[in-house]
């Protein structure tokens, strides 16, 4: 009962329970430690469990002004939940930070910009992205839906070329995984172009989910929205080929 | 697009005509030899030390002369910086939403190193156009003095940082930024190098195990030939330095990477005529130029001609990334 509310506010539900809190004003942190519990005793009081025990920690979204980081202890013989407060092993993120991660670099906001946004550690902001670029990082990200992701507003854009983006084809127009696939007619003639999409090509191939390809496909069309004029032969084939 | 006639892309001069230049205070890089970039006064340029040229009488090596470049009228106020390995990954961030950044570095350096590795997953790479150059040194000084660049705004000349000048274009105008490389993919074996990096061994040569050096000398290869990958349709060379002997490692002036295809170049008979009959701008809209040390001596470009494109021979040509073996320019365009 102590923690119902902190449960509550993360969605924590049993066999889960938010065991611990600890708070420091002075740093504005915030550390809630989840744990399996495995069978309440007397009074619907917790029981904690023995045995050999696991323990991980994750950066997860503020609450409030405060950073908030989740502390996750659990019998080595239970699995790590696919929850919105845990996380994958090699990330720093809970997945529902890393589901707002990836809605920002899906539009456009860069790695200073997510970093202050969040107030987040810039190294384990680079060191997540560079894991979903790698492939390292991926699987499931989707257990927060984008829709409940308030917007970010990405870098405001120069008139003209907010202009000319409205003319590309949508970021879900298969005409950008066709391109990142290898699977396009498009001549490429713009080396910056040339060389971003090669780089962009390896990622794609090595990513292991829906999610990191499609941020790819949207690293790929803000190139073309900054890049009209440099990129005008190529800009003009991916809209005549995506109609 | 049209290129727009402007001031010269950049011409060769004595030490007094270079500083009369930096004292019209006009924005300037300079390349030549460290005996003449470490007397010039302070003001609105950068530069780094190399001998080697292309001017207008042909390719030349001296050290009485620097190779003067100045901003043309169609770019704004500029932001002159300097780099350290662990700034330098911020680079492009730095660089105008419209404009481009010239970058020089020392070759050799830990910022070298860590520029040619990286730069490919730099924030912001490939979206804004970065162009630059490595500092040399003359081929007698190898191994006696090192590559320097110099910040203009102090008149410092240093070996371990970059200097780089972000440079905004004014409205109605970009920058396009552009190589020639005569190199093409020869018809020989596709070449693999599983840990990438500046050196090899252990490498896949269509699809079997060898060992690089083994293989080079076997074959016959012509190490002037660099190795040449397809980046979605840009040839980018890594040119070859050193192949050790019995079976050791062969080193390179540029990273391999472990996710691209290489192959050994196709021979070019005359570099000068290819560079001539490769398309050129014309000469008023170029902004900046460079091009390889190897081409000038394996090319044997001294007292050639390749016209408008005049400029520093390099230890290493920046396109965005590290190339080698390939002429960088950029063009300002209406």
């Amino acid at each position: 009962m102590k923690f119902a509310v902190y449960e509550q506010l993360l969605g924590v539900a049993a066999p889960w329970a938010v065991t611990q809190v600890s708070f420091d004003p002075a740093r504005k942190s915030l550390e809630v430690q989840i744990s399996y519990q495995r069978g309440s005793g007397w009074f619907g009081a917790r029981r904690a469990w023995s045995g050999g025990t696991d323990r991980r920690a994750w950066r997860h979204l503020p609450l409030g002004e405060q950073r908030c980081s989740i502390r996750l202890e659990r019998p080595v013989d239970v699995a790590v939940p696919e929850a919105p407060w845990s996380g994958p092993q090699d990330s720093p993120f809970t997945h529902s930070l890393g589901s707002r991660l990836l809605v920002l670099f899906g539009n456009g906001t860069s790695l200073t910009g997510v970093t202050a946004a969040l107030d987040l550690d810039p190294q384990e902001v680079w060191r997540f992205k560079r894991g979903l670029d790698t492939g390292r990082l991926g699987g499931d990200w989707s257990s927060r839906p984008a829709s409940e992701v308030p917007a970010v507003a990405a870098s405001p854009l120069p008139q003209e070329i907010s202009e000319a983006a409205s003319n590309l084809p949508g970021a879900d127009n298969p005409i950008w995984h066709d391109l990142l696939a290898g699977a396009s007619r498009v001549e490429i003639r713009n080396l910056g172009l040339q060389l971003l999409l090669t780089r962009l090509r390896t990622q794609y191939r090595l990513a292991s989910d829906d999610s990191v390809r499609s941020l790819k496909a949207h690293e790929l069309r803000r190139y073309c929205e900054k890049n009209t004029r440099a990129a005008a032969h190529e800009v003009e084939q991916i809209r005549r080929y995506a109609q | 697009m049209t290129p727009v006639p402007m001031s010269s892309a950049g011409k060769l001069m004595s030490f007094a005509d270079a500083v009369r230049a930096i004292h019209r205070g006009r924005v300037l890089y300079v390349a030549g030899d460290e005996s003449i970039l470490a007397r010039l006064p302070a003001g609105q340029w950068i530069g780094g030390t190399i001998p080697y040229f292309m001017g207008a009488n042909g390719g030349l090596c001296t050290r009485e002369q620097v190779f003067v470049t100045e901003l043309p009228a169609t770019c704004g106020e500029p932001e002159f910086c300097r780099y350290d390995a662990g700034t330098i990954p911020q680079v492009c961030v730095e660089s105008p939403e419209v404009g481009f950044t010239l970058l020089i570095v020392p070759a050799f350096s830990a910022i070298h190193e860590q520029f040619a590795r990286e730069a490919p997953g730099y924030q912001d790479m490939y979206l804004k156009p970065l162009v630059g150059w490595v500092a040399g040194v003359h081929l007698d000084d190898l191994g006696k003095v090192t590559a320097k660049v110099a910040f203009g705004p102090t008149g410092e000349l240093d070996d371990q940082t970059a200097v780089a000048v972000h440079v905004p274009i004014i409205k109605g105008h970009s920058p396009s930024l552009q190589i020639l490389n005569l190199f093409e993919p020869g018809t020989g074996a596709v070449i693999r190098f599983p840990l990438g990096g500046f050196s090899a061994a252990d490498v896949e040569v269509d699809g079997k195990a060898e060992n690089f050096s083994r293989w080079l000398k076997r074959m016959q290869i012509d190490t002037r030939l660099p190795l040449v990958a397809d980046y979605s349709g840009a040839m980018i060379n890594v040119s070859i330095r050193e192949v050790e002997e019995a079976g050791g490692l062969t080193h390179f002036y540029a990273p391999v990477f472990p996710e691209l295809e290489y192959r050994i170049a196709a021979p070019v008979p005359s570099y000068a005529e290819a560079f001539r009959a490769l398309q050129t701008p014309p000469a008023g809209s170029l902004t900046f130029c460079c091009n390889c040390i190897l081409n000038y001596l394996y090319g044997e470009l001294e007292g050639q001609r390749i016209d408008p494109m005049h400029g520093p021979m390099t230890f290493g040509e920046i396109a965005y990334q590290l190339v080698n073996q390939t002429l960088v320019f950029l063009e300002t365009e209406e």
